[in-house]
């Protein structure tokens, strides 16, 4: 047994969604399942001000800072799940 | 049929609807009816922020859930002082008649006095801020701090594109609004107002500075009493639609009363402590805008916060302004009963004075203890009573010295 510890494994591109997926449902109860990557925010009745909440909320629960790095750009949830692995696995060392 | 407009050829002010929200519950039937039956909404109340707390007398709003009324975006847009404005509004807004009549609005002014905006927020973020570092806050708290965020949520609700701000004089805030909307209905500007005031103070933060300042109450409000100690706080709104006595009638609407004059003053002396000329000055100019004499007054709704300067500086105020009639009229402080609720006390207790008036009944001082021989006037202790009115004085005086008064009638 090797007397070390194993490092996290950085999360993978389907963790980062899944866990999205789930941040988005939880919020945004109204908006109607299932969600894909094609859910565009505007379009599926998402205003503005609730997309920076959401932005809050993916920086704390990731700690990452997409505001800062620029990123937070974006307009369906596939390019949030893109940003967000982007800056998990920077984090994490491997990009 | 009497005269449509004032003697000096300006319009009469008149108020039509009514909506409130406060310690006794929602609603201006359940506040006047606490009011007459001389209830105290004042407990012991913990306010806690992380693992800090402080216990002080306060009347909040029982069972209050915000989304029993808001959505989940508008509660995270809506500090409480701001949902509570809302709530009251809508009340009378629907009181006056005037629910959905877009057109009808669309002129009108909202003018909402409020003293410290969204303290909540405020204190969110500050605790957000120094317990974690960096330099992120919620997205959201420039919206739900702002003090104006009040006036930008009534106007949507109304669809009202008047003139719209919010004024901020700390305890006489609501008192100064419902005068700044009386002044513009007054002079024609508009001929429909929603005003009043709002506040949300019962939190962590607030209570500590306001305890210390030294003029919370170590048990409760005991306002013109002896033993008082200092106020309770409060929390609520009070809105009114007010109107030009000729649109009121024009469109046969139900006349709760008359804004007949307004009274201001400011003391350019002290921050904190009041001084005995600027509330006689701010009588002497509500009583000569209403066109009355002091023999004329029966009753005057005091600021009365129940701490042992304010009640001794208004007592004498008051007393040495009605002279001799000072003996035959009452000075009550609703404080007693719902709390000090800072920039919403003015305007609810406004709606106490116009069911007053209404009800020909003299609100009491609650908890009233005995009599202190700075504060000789007859204060209605613990008992509501019946008394023969016609014109009643509301005064409010607010830190670094800023007094308004309204003389209120039946109107109509």
């Amino acid at each position: 047994m090797p007397d070390t510890e194993m490092p996290p494994a950085t999360p993978t591109r389907e963790s980062v969604r899944a866990e999205l997926y789930a941040l988005i449902e939880a919020q945004f109860p109204r908006v109607v399942a299932p969600l894909t990557d094609d859910f565009h925010f505007s379009e599926g009745g998402v205003a503005s001000l609730e997309v920076m909440m959401l932005v809050f909320d993916v920086e704390e629960t990731f700690d990452i800072a997409l505001v800062d790095e620029g990123l937070d750009d974006f307009e369906t949830l596939g390019e949030l799940v893109t940003l967000v692995h982007l800056l998990v696995a920077r984090k994490g060392g491997q990009a | 049929m009497s005269a449509q407009r004032r003697a000096d050829g300006n319009h009469r002010v008149v108020v039509t609807g009514m909506g409130a929200i406060h310690g006794f519950g929602h609603g201006v039937a359940a506040l006047w009816q606490a009011v007459a039956a001389a209830e105290c909404a004042i407990a012991p109340t913990t306010l806690a922020r992380g693992n800090q707390q402080i216990t002080v007398p306060a009347a909040r709003i029982p069972g209050y859930r915000d989304r029993d009324y808001f959505t989940e975006l508008q509660v995270a847009l809506l500090d409480p002082f701001a949902q509570y404005a809302l709530l009251a509004g809508r009340e009378a807004v629907a009181d006056a008649g005037l629910a959905g009549d877009t057109d009808g609005w669309r002129d009108a002014a909202v003018i909402v006095g409020n003293g410290g905006g969204g303290e909540l927020a405020r204190e969110d973020a500050g605790a957000y801020l120094f317990t974690r570092g960096g330099t992120r806050v919620h997205p959201l708290t420039v919206p739900r701090t702002n003090h104006q965020a009040v006036v930008s949520h009534l106007a949507a609700d109304t669809q009202a594109f008047g003139p719209a701000y919010v004024i901020s004089t700390g305890c006489a805030s609501g008192t100064h609004a419902l005068a700044q909307a009386t002044w513009m209905i007054r002079h024609g500007l508009v001929n429909r107002a929603l005003s009043g005031g709002c506040e949300a103070n019962a939190i962590f933060s607030v209570a500590c500075a306001f305890t210390a300042v030294r003029t919370v109450a170590r048990d409760t409000s005991r306002p013109f009493s002896h033993g008082r100690t200092g106020f309770s706080f409060g929390e609520g709104a009070g809105i009114l639609v007010l109107e030009s006595l000729e649109a009121a009638h024009a469109r046969g609407a139900r006349i709760h009363g008359e804004i007949l004059g307004v009274g201001m003053s400011i003391d350019p002396a002290d921050q904190v402590h009041p001084s005995h000329l600027g509330p006689t000055l701010c009588l002497t100019r509500a009583l000569k805008d209403a066109g009355r004499e002091p023999g004329d007054i029966a009753y005057v709704n005091g600021h009365g916060t129940g701490t042992v300067l304010n009640d001794r500086v208004e007592s004498a105020a008051v007393r040495d302004f009605f002279g001799p009639h000072a003996g035959r009229l009452a000075l009550s402080s609703s404080k007693s009963q719902l709390g000090h609720s800072f920039g919403a006390s003015g305007a609810l207790e406004a709606i106490i004075c116009l069911k007053a008036l209404r009800h020909q009944t003299l609100p009491p001082t609650v908890n009233w203890l005995g009599p202190d021989p700075d504060c000789p006037l007859d204060p209605v202790a613990n008992k509501a009573r019946s008394a023969s009115l016609e014109t009643v004085l509301t005064q409010s005086f607010g830190f670094g010295g800023v007094n308004a008064a309204l003389a209120l009638g039946l109107g109509g």
